[in-house]
Parts: structure tokens; sequence; C-alpha cells
């Protein structure tokens, strides 16, 4: 049980920002003293606040514990985000956190990982990423299957460019609808989870065609997330290997607001990340 | 079992001033302007109305208000300030009966769980409950159904039963046993046939509800009645989703958080009761609602009262206070979903 008063955000300094996309910033954070890096888990989110405005729930991109920052990429789509999107280098945020339950990465070790992400669902998996990278001994493969609306909506792009060059590593990118200049995939971001497609998951097609040693982290608008579900169903991947974050409207983060509440579960606390094993046994409010 | 004194409702003001000493603000049921039941600081024992059905409202509002600041915050130049300085002052809650107190027992477990509110706890530490044993139930009363008895003092520090000219008081928790010696005076010894005061109200009390019926039957059925649509479709079609039904719940807890400037450097953050009725309370910031009908609205409100607390803290979070039916404008009855999902469960369990 904790006592302190978590409704208070703590002072966060803006260090960085850079343009992601259309209509999408990434906001690198100093991390303040009463948080420990090392306590925050990739799939965890934090209340990022701009006084006056309010607060959002903001997943964690990734957690520089030797800079002692926080990366958050936030997509301007409310008054918030649109205040957010107006600050600069300097100014000062509220943060809280971290809340939620994050992927067990512990318990995925030695397992190959396969990232599906839609659009700015890039986000929270981005810290899974950096998991990989920093403990690359411990896993097998990992494949980072993204598919964006446009070639102009995907995000962290130069991060993307140096994940290739990375040793065990695998990136896939897909757009929704053919553009002039794209010479790469075109289709929604399941495709690359379909038996037929030419350019399928590595992982699935070769490294481990008995879909045993894979975990699938997914995460993206609703749409993708069902599309992404009814593929699983067809493809007989085990619904216990995949690990769905959801994104349900919240104030608290602590199982107190009620409005993340999905049958006896609060997302905020039992998740966000859920498997679909779990989120099978869940109402369809999500 | 507890000891037990009387306390002659002619010393009931002078007991009243002893709390005062203690704890200043004294709630309990009196009436309003337009002569109706109400909670509201009691200044004078003549205030004090006992002999009514209980107030509309609640008196969750004293735990938590509809409207409670969390923090101020101040601008100086580029950072903030952060103050929070909300002030408890100590209260009695006084004559709160049976279905009022299980749902602060619910209140309290609900936010002391996974994390401690930390302004609900603070109102709460500082308050003395005070319960009565309920003798005048409404029409809309269920109370036995969701396994409350009306003379359970569960919940309360102190427990009053009305003995004609006087009450039988019990001192229950160590905050209550504390104050005891200040009552030394006015405390008289309990005759034997006091004994079995409380077991005749409670017969008598029960014999004026209108009906019984036992949820706690409902067992594993109650899982698949999610599905049912058509058994919520019967009262959501008609509901208006104003939400009344919630913020008149003893039990319902959901807020919303909002910022405000109170000038041009400086403003609070405050949160206010929210309702799983309005559509806004589920919607995504992308646009995509998960409860965007109102049948799946309605749906939640009593799924999470019959079944989802239930497995979350083991408790309903429904205490048969029958206020959701006396304020709903389109005459909606908890009761008579209830008694649907009794019926239903039960065929389903078969």
């Amino acid at each position: 049980m904790k006592t302190n008063n978590l409704y208070l955000p703590l002072p966060s300094e803006i260090i960085e920002i850079q343009n992601q996309g259309t209509n999408i910033k990434s906001f690198l954070l100093k991390l303040p003293e009463e948080i420990n890096a090392n306590n925050i888990m990739p799939g965890q989110f934090f209340g990022v606040s701009v006084f006056g405005q309010g607060e959002v729930p903001i997943s964690v991109s990734d957690v520089f514990s030797n800079g002692n920052s926080l990366l958050f990429c936030i997509a301007n789509v409310g008054t918030v985000t649109e205040k957010l999107h107006s600050l600069k280098v300097g100014d000062t945020v509220g943060i809280r956190g971290p809340f939620g339950n994050g992927f067990p990465m512990s318990s995925f070790k030695g397992a190959n990982l396969i990232l599906l992400c839609g659009g700015i669902g890039l986000a929270p998996l981005r810290a899974v990423v950096s998991y990989f990278l920093n403990n690359i001994d411990a896993f097998g493969k990992l494949e980072i299957l993204y598919g964006a609306r446009s070639s102009k909506d995907f995000i962290y792009k130069d991060e993307l460019r140096q994940w290739r060059l990375k040793p065990n590593t695998i990136v896939k990118v897909s757009i929704d609808k053919p553009e002039k200049e794209w010479k790469g995939n075109v289709g929604f971001v399941t495709l690359f989870l379909d038996p037929n497609f030419p350019d399928r998951s590595e992982i699935l097609t070769g490294i481990d065609r008995e879909f045993k040693q894979t975990k699938l982290l997914i995460c993206g608008p609703p749409l993708m997330m069902d599309a992404s579900i009814k593929m699983i169903q067809n493809i007989n991947f085990p619904y216990e290997n995949v690990y769905l974050t959801l994104e349900n409207r919240m104030k608290c983060g602590m199982g107190k607001c009620g409005h993340c509440n999905i049958g006896s579960k609060y997302v905020c606390i039992d998740g966000p990340v859920f498997t679909l094993d779990e989120l099978n046994q869940l109402p369809k409010e999500y | 079992m507890e000891e037990q004194y009387r306390l002659f409702k002619n010393d009931l003001n002078k007991f009243l001033e002893i709390l005062r000493k203690s704890y200043p603000k004294i709630i309990g049921p009196s009436l309003d302007s337009e002569e109706k039941e109400i909670f509201k600081e009691i200044t004078n024992v003549n205030e004090l109305k006992l002999d009514r059905t209980i107030p509309l409202k609640p008196p969750k509002e004293f735990l938590f208000p509809q409207s409670e600041e969390l923090f101020k915050f101040s601008f100086k130049e580029r950072k903030f300030d952060l103050k929070d300085e909300n002030f408890f002052e100590k209260q009695v809650l006084f004559a709160l009966r049976p279905c009022d107190l299980t749902a602060i027992k619910y209140t309290d477990t609900f936010f002391t769980s996974n994390f401690i509110d930390v302004y609900y706890s603070a109102k709460r530490e500082n308050s003395l409950i005070i319960g009565i044993a309920c003798e005048y139930p409404s029409n809309k009363c269920f109370c036995t159904s969701m396994g409350v008895s009306p003379v359970s003092s569960k919940g309360s520090d102190i427990f009053l039963t009305n003995g004609g000219t006087f009450f039988l008081v019990e001192f229950l928790t160590e905050k209550a046993l504390s104050m005891r010696e200040q009552f030394a005076g006015l405390l008289k010894e309990a005759s034997l046939e006091d004994a079995t005061l409380k077991n005749r109200i409670e017969k008598r009390t029960r014999s004026l509800l209108l009906e019984e019926f036992d949820l706690g039957k409902v067992g594993e059925g109650i899982e698949r009645i999610y599905e049912k649509e058509e058994l919520f479709r019967k009262y959501s079609d008609t509901c208006v989703m104003c939400g009344a039904c919630t913020f008149d719940c003893p039990t319902c807890t959901c807020f919303d958080v909002s910022d405000k400037f109170l000038d041009k450097d400086s403003g609070k953050r405050y949160r206010t009761w929210d309702s799983c009725s309005f559509y806004n309370f589920s919607l995504h910031a992308s646009g995509y609602n998960p409860r965007s009908r109102k049948v799946e609205r309605l749906r939640q409100r009593i799924m999470h009262k019959f079944n989802y607390t239930v497995k979350q803290f083991n408790l309903w979070s429904c205490v048969g206070c029958g206020r959701c039916i006396a304020v709903c404008p389109v005459g909606i009855n908890i009761k008579s979903i209830a008694k649907d999902l009794q019926r239903e469960a039960s065929n389903e369990n078969k």
C-alpha cells in the first residue's frame, strides 16, 4: 500500500521536442529525482499535466537512466495535448507515475518478440525495443511490424532506420493505401501475420513455425486491435502469448476514477497490458 | 457482547455537545426548507429528525464531496508551485441507517484498496460514524435483499437503537471507546429487556419492507447475463442518461478531474462526481467509445453493482437504499432489474 499523495504531479522540465509524423510530437522530459528510472517498465504510463488545462495519460516511449530522462510521444487530439504541443524546451510540465503493469519483460527472456504496431502505437513498444537492445543476449529475435495510414504517419523514423542495422532485429513497415513514391508494402499491418502475404513475419515463417517460442505484443487503434485479434484466431497463434496494451479513458491511474473500468478490472492498474486470454475473460469494452 | 447503555432522549443534546468538543461539525438527518429529508450540519438537537425515511441524498458528500479541490497550482516564470492544503474538520456523521453504514464500509474498502485515496482517507479518519437501527423504511427500500439487516451496527463507531424514552447505545470501536468516559454521567445501565430490543425492531422493520428477494442465489449465472442485452434494453430504452441514479447512490465513486484558473497565474485541480451513464465517460482520446450505446452504459452500472465489485472485494455495491428508484425521472427501478437478474441467473445456473 502506498500512502503518499499520488494525485500530486512532480515538476519535469522539457529537454527536447521533435516532430514525429502528422500532428505528433515527442517530448524528452527530465526525470524527477523522486522517480527511480529502474522502476519504470515498458508499457507503463504517466499522467502528464499542463496546469490550467489538465492531465493526460501517456505511455512511456523510452527511459534513459544515464541521462535521467523520459521520452513521451503525444498526438495533438484534445485541449491538453494541444497546449502541450505549444510548449517549448525549458518549459515545465507535471508528471505522475509510473502507473499500470507494463509488459512482463523478464518473463519474455529466451523468447522471440514480435511487435505489431499501428500509427502512434509504436510509442509504448519503442520502450520494449530499447529493453530488447539493452538485453540482447537474453532474447531470441525481435521483429517490428509497423503499419501507418500514410508514409507521413510513421513516428520514430530515425530510430526505425537504426534498428534495421541492429543484430537479431527485423523491421517491416507498411502503409494502408498506395502512394506515388512508396515502394514498400501496402496494406493493413495485420497482413504481416497472414500466411499468404509475400513479406510475412520472418519469425512466424521460419524461426518459430510452431509458435512456441514467440511473444506477440500489439498496440494500435481499436480497429487495428480487432483486426489483429481476428488474424491471430485465423493463424492459431496461442492467446496466452499475445499481449495487447489498451488505451481506455483514464483520469487517476490508481483504479479510483472509474473511467477505465472493464468488468472487474481497471485498465490503469490491472493493465494497460493484458494477454488475449485475459481479454477474452472480460466484456468487449476496449 | 458489546457494552450497552441507555442514553435518555432528554440527554441527547448534552451528548451532542460533548461530541462537539472533539468533533466540531455534526452532520445528521434533518429537513430542508421544503420539509424534505436531508443530511446537514446540526447546530441544535431540535433540528434532528429521526422518525423519517432516509434522506434522498446519501451522506456520501461528507466523505467524498461532489466537487473537491485536490491542489492549487501557481506559475512563477516557467516553473510552477503546487500546494495540497486541503483542511479536514473533524465531523460526526450522526444517525446513519445500516444501508448507509454498509455503503461506507464499501467506499472504505474501495478507496483504500491497491492505492490509498488520501483525500477520502483524511476525511474518513477525521469522522466518527454513529449509526441507528432503522425503523422507517420507505416503499423503495430493499436492504434485506442485499444482505443488510435493518439493525446491523457494522460500519459504525457508536450504534443507537430507539427504545422509546431512551436510545440503547453501543460503543463499537477504539475511536468510540476512547470517548466513553466523557459521556459517563449520561450513560445509564441497560435493563435486561433491552437485550431483545434490536430483535424486536428488526422484526418490525422487516415486516414493513414491501418485499424481499435473495440475490445471493445468482451465483455464476450472472456472468452470462452480460450477453443478454434484451434484459437491459427493457430499462435502457426509457433511460435519459441523466446520471441522477449514480449521483444519489451511496456507493458510486466515479469522478472526473479538471483544472481551473483562479487568476492569471494560479488555479486549482479539482475532482467532481462523474457517471458511467454519460457518453463522454468512456470516450477514448481517439474518438472511439466502447460504451457508445445506452444499453451498454446502463448494463455497466448494473453489472458493476451486482457482479464486478463482488469479484473485486466480495461486496455488492448496492445496499438496497432505493434512492436511485426515488430519483429516476423515468421510473427505472433497480429492484426490478435485480429481480430480473436473479430470475435469469437462476435459469442459467440450472
